[in-house]
């Protein structure tokens, strides 16, 4: 699975990195998915959640992720 | 005792050719501590009401914030505040880089810009000392050129130098100021004003350290150290830090924001084109402003389909968002190139954005043709003809002076309904942030005496969610209760009313807004440590929220003393039609919830719903009956 984690989100990615990969062995609840690959993004800072460009919520439990897919996380973007 | 400040500023009549030196005291600089509060001062006290913004009778204040030069990250800025031949309005500009903090280090807190010379001239300050210098070799050469021939007049290779470009020279209504080429006070024509007084460049050096001029020098300092070790800890400034303001665009795609075709989508299709990416694969470096760690300014050069070089800044988010996606183009070293020319020019890049796209817009509807641009093809997306239209606009020569007016006052000669979609308030073309997704920006837009700035207050996201590091940040200004993106009840309009006055004593100050909480990594209770350590004044949150208000209520007063009114507090009509693309597809502005807000705005202001003037309890409260006196008093 791709991952963006845009913005200052790439501050919680490893190694301080904003597009990374990882593998999923199965299709796995987004939640799930998150914790499995140890992306330590707080939810409260998450304004928008995109699964292959598809606006989601982060806890709708209904959501899974598989391999392949791409995952944006933007945060509550200010002025710049 | 020291307290922060020079206590001196700097005055020029430029129609005598002579320069003056006044001081104030202590009490006079809690109440106007510097930046926006000592610029309003200054063009209110002095400039008579109904002066021709490009006549004698302007004042132009430069003005350095309260901690401006003081070795604190991002206390860098300064003010450049006049009547704007833009808006007809109070105009306001900030800049960060080197001159504010030199102009502190030789000895002003502002200069004060009278009258006009009868030819050009550039001034020379050095550690108290002012003089008037013959500008003939200068007038229309290229900024380099002049940055550098001052430095070699004054023998000092680091004199910090203002100036204004062709633009300002033509006096075309939205050119800019610069300092050391790469820092700009872009907002409402302050360039112009400068060069219809013939002024082509300010140099400053000073041997002075800001330290000497702090209550405690030690604890300053200290709390300097402290927060340039944090800028890399905390995720907003470690996001400014890694990849400056470019790095918004993707993600204000993402979320549906991000101006597109006018302002008529907020998502755009070509995104790539533009975004972090394609920035990336230009970006040469990044600078810093003075003794800032953040180091947010991004540098392009390559040689490609243009060649850019990295004399210049950027382009940063407004010049990516506003020549890019609002003109439906997507090829990002076209943008560098156009953002490069409108720097070596002296415009301001939001402005001339705004108005090509715009013009663009206009052409599609048939209202704008051969007729009136000759053979510039502004359809969206033809890049090149913006290309061809910056240095038109610059010369104001062929279709470039119909663009040199601006976006409204286009729009009243093309007339065809065109004002619907002149993305403008007052006059001043709308900065690169999508209201219709975050209505306190609506707000203002709307209501700002300067007109459709983004700096004037927090983007309604960071107070969705009460946990995240935003919203933790504003909360010691009293603001504790989340609110929407698009709601524009009564907690959005108190949230709206604290950072106004917030943002406002961030302008006081000299903080640039990359700096403080809720943005970024100073908090709160740091800012008045800050301010207490280097003035010695036993400053609350309450009284810094006071001095940012003051400043706007100068500003407001202003602006009543022009004729402006709550009418002049509106949105362009397209702001209340649906956006057609992007995430937010479908959403608008509802007018009378809009103006409801507006109302109930004003009333926490103390000013009266029905003008939008502040009352007279509103000004006493604030110390600024003597407001009410006439100006010109000089």
């Amino acid at each position: 699975m791709r991952v963006h984690l845009w913005g200052e989100l790439g501050f919680y990615g490893p190694a301080r990195a904003s597009r990374f990969e990882v593998r999923l062995e199965t299709e796995l609840p987004l939640a799930d998915a998150l914790r499995l690959i140890g992306i330590g993004v707080p939810a409260a800072d998450v304004a928008v959640a995109a699964i292959n460009g598809e606006a989601v919520r982060l806890d709708d439990p209904t959501i899974t992720v598989t391999d392949g897919d791409r995952l944006d996380l933007v945060p509550p973007t200010s002025g710049g | 005792m020291a307290f922060g400040s020079n206590g001196a500023i700097l005055r020029v009549d430029l129609t005598r050719g002579t320069t003056a030196v006044e001081t104030f005291d202590e009490a006079f600089y809690r109440r106007y501590p510097g930046g926006k509060a000592l610029a309003a001062y200054h063009l209110l006290r002095e400039m008579p009401a109904g002066a021709d913004p490009l006549g004698p009778d302007n004042v132009l204040v430069l003005a350095a914030g309260l901690l401006t030069g003081a070795p604190l990250s991002t206390a860098t800025r300064f003010n450049a505040i006049a009547k704007s031949p833009l808006t007809g309005a109070f105009g306001e500009s900030e800049a960060g880089g080197y001159w504010g903090p030199e102009l502190k280090m030789a000895g002003f807190d502002a200069v004060v810009l009278t009258g006009r010379s009868p030819a050009p001239v550039w001034l020379w300050i050095k550690d108290g000392v002012a003089e008037i210098r013959d500008a003939a070799d200068l007038w229309g050469r290229e900024p380099p050129f002049v940055q550098a021939a001052i430095c070699e007049a004054v023998g000092e290779k680091q004199a910090r130098v203002l100036q204004i470009g062709r633009a300002g020279e033509n006096l075309v209504p939205y050119a800019m100021l610069m300092n050391e080429l790469r820092h700009y006070n872009g907002r409402t024509g302050m360039g112009a004003v400068m060069g219809s007084k013939n002024v082509r460049a300010i140099a400053v050096k000073g041997s002075r350290r800001y330290l000497a001029l702090a209550h405690d020098p030690q604890a300053l300092g200290d709390i300097g150290k402290r927060l340039s070790k944090t800028v890399t800890e905390h995720p907003q400034s470690w996001d400014l830090r890694t990849k400056g303001t470019p790095g918004l665009t993707d993600g204000l795609d993402k979320a549906g924001i991000l101006p597109t075709r006018n302002f008529r989508q907020g998502s755009f299709e070509q995104v790539e084109g533009i975004g972090w990416a394609a920035f990336e694969a230009i970006r040469s470096g990044t600078r810093s402003c003075y003794a800032c760690a953040v180091r947010c300014k991004p540098e392009t050069a390559f040689e490609g389909r243009y060649r850019v070089t990295d004399t210049y800044d950027g382009p940063e988010y407004e010049a990516i968002a506003g020549f890019g996606s609002n003109c439906a183009i997507f090829d990002i070293q076209l943008v560098a190139r156009a953002n490069e020319l409108c720097n070596e020019a002296g415009l301001d890049v939001i402005s001339t954005a705004g108005t090509v796209a715009f013009a663009m817009e206009c052409v599609e509807h048939g209202l704008l043709g051969p007729a009136e641009l000759g053979d510039l093809d502004l359809r969206f997306g033809n890049g090149e003809a913006l290309l061809q239209a910056i240095p038109l606009i610059t010369e104001r020569r062929g279709a470039g002076a119909l663009l040199a007016l601006g976006s409204r006052q286009m729009a009243a000669r093309i007339g065809g309904g065109s004002e619907a979609w002149a993305m403008q308030v007052k006059g001043l073309e709308l900065a690169m942030h999508e209201p219709r997704g975050k209505v306190g920006v609506a707000l203002g837009y709307a209501t700002n005496e300067a007109g459709a700035d983004h700096l004037v207050g927090f983007h309604d996201p960071i107070f969705v969610n009460p946990e995240s590091v935003a919203f933790k940040g504003a909360r010691p200004l009293g603001i504790t209760e989340p609110t929407g993106a698009l709601d524009l009840g009564p907690k959005k309009v108190g949230i709206w009313y604290t950072g106004e006055r917030w943002n406002s004593a961030e302008k006081v100050l000299g903080l640039c807004f990359f700096g403080p909480a809720p943005r970024s990594f100073i908090q709160v209770e740091d800012v008045v440590a800050a301010v207490r350590a280097a003035t010695g004044w036993d400053v609350t949150v309450d009284e810094l929220l006071e001095i940012g208000e003051r400043a706007v209520n100068m500003a407001r007063v202003f602006n009543v003393r022009e004729g402006f009114s709550r009418r002049d507090d509106k949105l362009p009509d397209r702001l209340h039609t649906p956006l057609e693309g992007g995430l937010l597809t479908g959403v608008s502005i509802d007018r009378e919830t809009f103006e409801g807000a507006i109302s109930a705005l004003y009333t926490l202001k103390g000013w009266d719903p029905a003008t939008g003037a502040p009352t007279a309890e509103c000004l006493h409260r604030l110390g600024l009956d003597w407001t009410a006196e006439p100006a010109g008093v000089g």
